[in-house]
C-alpha cells in the first residue's frame, strides 16, 4: 500500500527513470530463457550419435543447396526488376532494412497484447518501427531497452494504423480489437468507402498503406469478411480476421528505415 | 373542590396533547413528503434531468442524386478534422490555470480570473496544435474560433484544432497519435459533386444550416441542446427536394457533471441518411452540350418529348459547387458574382425568342385561316408598316415563298404580313395556348415564368408606351419587341408542337411510371389539320436540309429545327442572341432541344452558325447513346 502511495505521489520524471531502470535490469532476465533454450538445442544436437549428426549434416547440405538455387533465382529476379524499374523510371522501393529478431516473451491474452524480441536499441531499433513476419504485420515497437524491444501486437486495442484494401489506394483505418486467451486476435476496419463491397462467401485482403510512412505498401494485415454501413451512411465498418500465425511467432523482422540507418 | 387525582393512573392530559401535536406535525411532514414525492414527482424529475442532462443533435447525411441511368451526380465525401473534446482536457486546463496564477502572483502581476482562464485554455489548445504539427511536420495555427465561446456554448461538441485534413495527414495522425490521446479524428460530411461545374445550376448547392435542424420526435425535447450544423439546399434539385434529401437527425443524451462536462450517454438515436433522388438528367448529353457550349454565355436544354423529362439543362457561365461546400468563401462569392454565374439562365434567363417564335405565328395564321398551307407571299427585302420599313434577313428579298420555305429561310416579311392579317390577339392567344406565359411544371424553384412576357395592347399601355401599333404586331410576329421567354418555356413549346399538343409539363425527375405524363396539365390536341401541321413541319425539316439550321443536321435522323437571331440593346450596344429550337426524329419525335447563346460583341453570334452545332451535338449524343442507339458518325 505504501509502495503504491509512493509510486503515485512520486514526480513523473522519477517514475519514468525507475521504469527505465527496471526495464533494463529485467531485459537480461527476459532474454535468459531464450539463450538457455538455444544452448539446450546445441547440447541436444552435440549429444546425438555420430551417425545422426552425419544425417543431419547431409539434410542441411541439401537444404543449403536448395536455398543456394533460390538465392540465385532471387538475384536474377531482382536484377530483372531493377532493370524494369530503371526503364520505367520508378523510385526504389527499398526504404527499409530488415532486422531479424527472435521472440523471447509473449504476453498475448485478454489484458496484454505484446511480445518482447531479442534486439534493442543497440541494434538500431527505435520506438515506432514497424514489425512484420512471413504472414504479414506483427505490430509496432513501443519500448526498447539496449538488447530487447517490446512490440505492441496488431491485435492490441491500442494499435491503430492506416491501411488499404489490396488493389486499391484509398486509405482506411485499422484498429486492433483485442483477443481472448487461446483465440486468434481480431481487428476492426473503419472509414471504408461506401462503394466497397464483399461478395457473399468471399473476403477482402486488408494490407498496409504507405501513407503514414511507418509500413511499406501491401503487407498483409488480415481478411475482412463482412462490412456494415455506419449509421451515418458515410462509411462502412468491418471485422478483420488476423492471421493465425500471430499466435506462434518465433522470429520477426523489424523494419528499420534506411534513412535512420544512414544516420 | 378539586377532584382527587388518581395517582395510580398514567394518563396525563398535557402529555396526551403533546402526543397529538407531535402526531399532527408528523402527519404534516408525511403529507408534504407525499406531495413532493408523488404529486410533484414528474416536475422534480424534469428539473433534475434539465440540470444533469444535455442533448446533442446530429443531422443525418443528405441523400445522393443520380442521373437517369444511375450515375452518381451528387454524393457526400468525408471531411476529417483533428479535434479535442473539452471534457477530456479540463484537468489540463485547471493545471495550466494554477501554474499561470502562481507565476503571475510570483511576478507581482494583477490576476484576472477571466484573462487567466482564457490564457490557460489557449496554451493547452496550442500545445495540442503543436503536437499535431510535430507529427505531421506542418505549421498549423490554432483556429481563430473563439474557444471561450465554444467552452460556454458548445462544450459538448468537439473543438476543431485542424480542419480539412488531407488523406495523408489523416493516415499519419491515425497511426501516430495514441488511441487514448485527447486528440481525436472527427469525421463529418461535405457535399461532393463528382462532375464539378457540369449541371451545377440544375443540381444546385447546399449551405450550412445552423437553425432548422429537424428535432421533432427526438428524445429530450426539454433538455438544453447542442446542435451540429446541418445542410440546406440553396438552389436546383438540392433545394427543390431538400426535405426528401435531408437525413433524419440523431440525438445523444448525455449525463453531465456539475461543470457541464459529459460523462455518460443515456440515450443514443443514430442519424439516418436522407433519401436519394433519381433525376431525369442524362449526364452524357449534359457533358456533351456543356463541352460544345464552351465559354460562351447562355443556356441549352434537351427534353424527352414523350414525358417532358429534362435530359440536360445547361446554364453558362457555371460554377463548381464543390467550391461552395462546406461554406462559400467571400473570394469565391465575388468571383462567381463577377462572372454573373449565379443565374440559372435556362429557367431564369428572359430573352426575346426571335425567329423561333415564327412557329407560333405560323400556327396562329393557320388556325385563324389568314394563311393556308400553300399560301404564297412575296418578299422584297422589307415591309413598310406605318411609316417604318421592317426589314427581312435577306436584304434583296426572298421572292415568292410558301409557308414551308418562309420557315426554312426564316423570311420575316411572310410573318409580318401573316401577323398583320390575323391580328395580335390571335397570336397572343396561340402563344398562351402553348403555355408561354405559364408555369412549365418544373420542380425547380428558380423558374422565372411569372416574369415572362407575351405583350399585348394592354401591356404596352400599362407600360406607358402609348397605343399598340402595326409595327408592334410585326415585331411580335418574329419574336422581337416586348416578348420575353425563358429557354425552358421555349423547349416546352417545341416539345408540345413536336407531339401535336399545346402543353408539355417539364420535370427534372426520372419517372418510370410516367405519372407526370398522365397528369393533366392543360394539354389539348393542337388545333391544326394534318396538312397545316405538315406545312410547318416541312419548313422545319427544310431548314435543316438546306436552310438556316444545316449545322444541326444528324446523319441518319431527320431533324426539324428553327433558328433565330434576336436583337437586344445592352449597355448601348446592339447585341445578338443566337437561338435554335429543334426536335427529332421529325416524324416520330423523341427529343426536343433549345439553345440560346448570348452575343458579347455586335454580330458575333447567329442562330444557325452558333446555336446549330450545339443542337447537332446534343442530338447526335442522344441517338448514339439511347437504348437501341443508332450508329451515327
Amino acid at each position: 500500500m505504501a509502495a503504491l502511495l509512493v509510486c503515485l505521489l512520486a514526480p513523473s520524471a522519477l517514475r519514468h527513470f525507475t521504469s527505465r531502470v527496471f526495464s533494463e535490469f529485467r531485459a537480461p532476465i527476459d532474454s535468459l530463457p531464450s539463450h538457455l533454450s538455444d544452448l539446450e538445442k546445441y547440447w541436444l544436437m552435440s549429444a546425438g550419435s555420430k551417425r545422426s549428426l552425419i544425417e543431419a549434416g547431409r539434410d542441411l547440405a541439401r537444404l543449403n543447396s536448395a536455398y543456394e538455387l533460390k538465392l540465385r533465382e532471387n538475384e536474377f529476379l531482382k536484377s530483372r526488376l531493377s532493370r524494369y524499374e530503371k526503364i520505367l523510371s520508378m523510385p526504389t522501393p527499398d526504404r527499409f532494412k530488415c532486422e531479424v529478431a527472435r521472440v523471447i516473451r509473449r504476453e498475448v491474452n485478454a489484458w496484454w497484447q505484446y511480445i518482447v524480441i531479442r534486439k534493442g536499441s543497440a541494434d538500431g531499433i527505435r520506438e515506432g518501427y514497424a514489425v512484420i513476419y512471413a504472414g504479414g504485420v506483427v505490430g509496432r515497437v513501443v519500448k526498447t531497452t539496449v538488447h530487447t524491444a517490446t512490440v505492441e501486437l496488431v491485435s492490441s486495442r491500442k494499435f491503430r494504423m492506416a491501411a488499404q484494401f489490396d488493389g486499391e489506394d484509398r486509405p482506411v483505418i485499422y484498429q486492433g480489437g483485442g483477443s481472448f486467451s487461446f483465440r486468434t486476435g481480431k481487428g476492426v476496419v473503419t472509414d471504408v468507402p461506401g462503394d466497397v463491397r464483399i461478395a457473399s462467401g468471399e473476403s477482402l485482403r486488408l494490407v498496409t498503406s504507405p501513407l503514414a510512412g511507418t509500413f511499406p505498401e501491401g503487407i498483409f494485415i488480415g481478411d475482412v469478411v463482412d462490412l456494415k454501413t455506419d449509421s451515418d451512411a458515410l462509411f462502412k465498418t468491418g471485422v478483420v480476421k488476423l492471421s493465425e500465425g500471430l499466435d506462434s511467432l518465433r522470429e520477426v523482422s523489424v523494419l528499420v528505415p534506411i534513412a535512420d540507418v544512414a544516420k | 373542590m378539586d377532584r382527587p387525582r388518581d395517582i395510580l393512573s398514567n394518563r396525563n392530559p398535557r402529555i396526551e396533547a403533546f402526543y397529538w401535536l407531535f402526531a399532527l406535525a408528523f402527519l404534516v411532514l408525511i403529507c408534504a413528503l407525499a406531495y413532493r414525492q408523488i404529486f410533484m414527482y414528474d416536475e422534480y424529475v424534469a428539473m433534475g434531468e434539465r440540470q444533469s442532462m444535455r442533448r446533442v443533435i446530429e443531422p443525418g447525411v443528405r441523400g445522393d442524386i443520380f442521373d437517369r441511368s444511375g450515375k452518381l451526380l451528387v454524393t457526400n465525401r468525408p471531411r476529417f478534422s483533428a479535434v479535442v473534446y473539452f471534457n477530456e482536457i479540463r484537468l489540463q486546463f485547471r493545471e495550466e490555470y494554477f501554474k499561470l496564477k502562481k507565476s503571475k502572483i510570483a511576478a507581482g502581476e494583477k490576476v484576472s480570473y477571466s484573462e487567466l482562464t482564457r490564457e490557460a485554455r489557449e496554451r493547452v489548445l496550442n500545445g495540442y496544435v503543436e503536437e499535431i504539427n510535430r507529427v505531421l511536420g506542418t505549421d498549423y495555427k490554432l483556429p481563430d474560433a473563439d474557444f471561450n465561446k465554444h467552452f460556454s456554448q458548445r462544450v459538448l461538441l468537439p473543438f476543431p484544432l485542424v480542419k480539412n485534413l488531407t488523406p495523408k495527414e489523416h493516415a499519419i495522425l491515425a497511426e501516430k497519435i495514441p488511441v487514448d490521446s485527447p486528440i481525436q479524428i472527427y469525421t463529418d460530411s461535405v457535399r461532393y459533386y463528382p462532375y464539378g461545374d457540369c449541371a451545377s445550376h440544375v443540381l444546385g448547392y447546399v449551405r450550412g444550416n445552423f437553425d432548422d435542424v429537424e428535432t421533432v420526435g427526438m428524445p429530450g425535447e426539454n433538455l438544453r441542446t447542442y446542435t451540429f450544423a446541418g445542410k440546406m439546399g440553396c438552389t436546383g434539385i438540392e433545394k427543390a427536394f431538400d426535405e426528401h434529401l435531408t437525413g433524419g437527425s440523431g440525438a445523444k443524451i448525455w449525463v453531465v457533471d456539475l461543470d457541464g462536462f459529459q460523462y455518460d450517454v443515456v440515450a443514443d438515436v443514430p442519424p439516418t441518411k436522407g433519401n436519394s433522388v433519381i433525376s431525369s438528367l442524362d449526364i452524357d448529353i449534359q457533358q456533351e452540350m456543356e463541352e460544345r457550349f464552351g465559354d460562351r454565355k447562355g443556356a441549352a436544354i434537351a427534353m424527352d418529348v414523350r414525358t417532358g423529362e429534362v435530359l440536360a439543362m445547361v446554364s453558362k457561365p457555371a460554377y463548381d459547387p464543390n467550391m461552395l461546400s462546406p461554406y462559400i468563401s467571400s473570394k469565391v462569392y465575388a468571383e462567381i458574382t463577377e462572372r454573373d454565374a449565379w443565374l440559372n439562365r435556362a429557367t431564369q434567363g428572359l430573352y426575346p425568342p426571335g425567329s423561333t417564335f415564327k412557329i407560333v405565328t405560323a400556327c396562329a395564321g393557320l388556325m385563324t385561316g389568314v394563311i393556308e398551307p400553300d399560301s404564297v407571299k412575296e418578299c422584297l427585302g422589307g415591309l413598310k408598316v406605318g411609316s417604318r420599313i421592317f426589314p427581312c434577313n435577306s436584304r434583296y428579298g426572298h421572292g415568292n415563298l410558301s409557308l414551308s420555305s418562309a420557315i426554312a429561310h426564316s423570311c420575316n416579311v411572310y410573318f409580318y404580313e401573316t401577323a398583320l392579317d390575323c391580328d395580335v390577339a390571335a397570336i397572343v392567344e396561340t402563344a398562351k395556348d402553348f403555355g408561354l406565359n405559364s408555369w412549365t411544371g418544373i420542380e425547380l424553384k428558380e423558374d422565372a415564368w411569372r416574369l415572362s412576357i407575351i405583350a399585348n395592347p394592354q401591356y404596352k399601355r400599362r407600360r406607358g408606351d402609348g397605343p399598340w401599333l402595326g409595327g408592334d404586331t410585326a415585331n411580335m410576329s418574329i419574336g422581337q419587341g416586348y416578348m420575353r421567354q425563358t429557354p425552358l418555356q421555349m423547349v416546352c413549346m417545341t416539345a408540345s408542337f413536336a407531339s401535336k399538343r399545346t402543353r408539355t409539363k417539364a420535370s427534372i425527375l426520372r419517372d418510370s411510371s410516367h405519372k407526370n405524363t398522365l397528369e393533366y396539365h392543360g394539354a389539348e390536341k393542337l388545333d391544326l389539320s394534318e396538312s397545316q401541321y405538315a406545312a410547318i413541319l416541312e419548313g422545319m425539316k427544310q431548314a435543316v436540309r438546306s436552310g438556316t439550321c444545316r449545322s444541326a443536321a444528324v446523319d441518319g435522323v431527320e431533324v426539324a429545327a428553327k433558328s433565330g437571331t434576336a436583337q437586344v440593346m445592352s449597355e448601348g450596344k446592339k447585341l445578338a442572341l443566337a437561338w435554335m429550337i429543334s426536335f427529332a426524329p421529325a416524324d416520330n419525335p423523341e427529343i426536343a432541344t433549345v439553345v440560346i447563346v448570348e452575343g458579347e460583341e455586335p454580330g458575333d453570334v447567329a442562330g444557325g452558325r452558333t446555336a446549330g452545332p450545339i443542337t447537332g451535338a446534343a442530338l447526335k449524343k442522344y441517338f448514339r447513346t439511347r437504348a437501341g442507339g443508332i450508329n451515327i458518325e
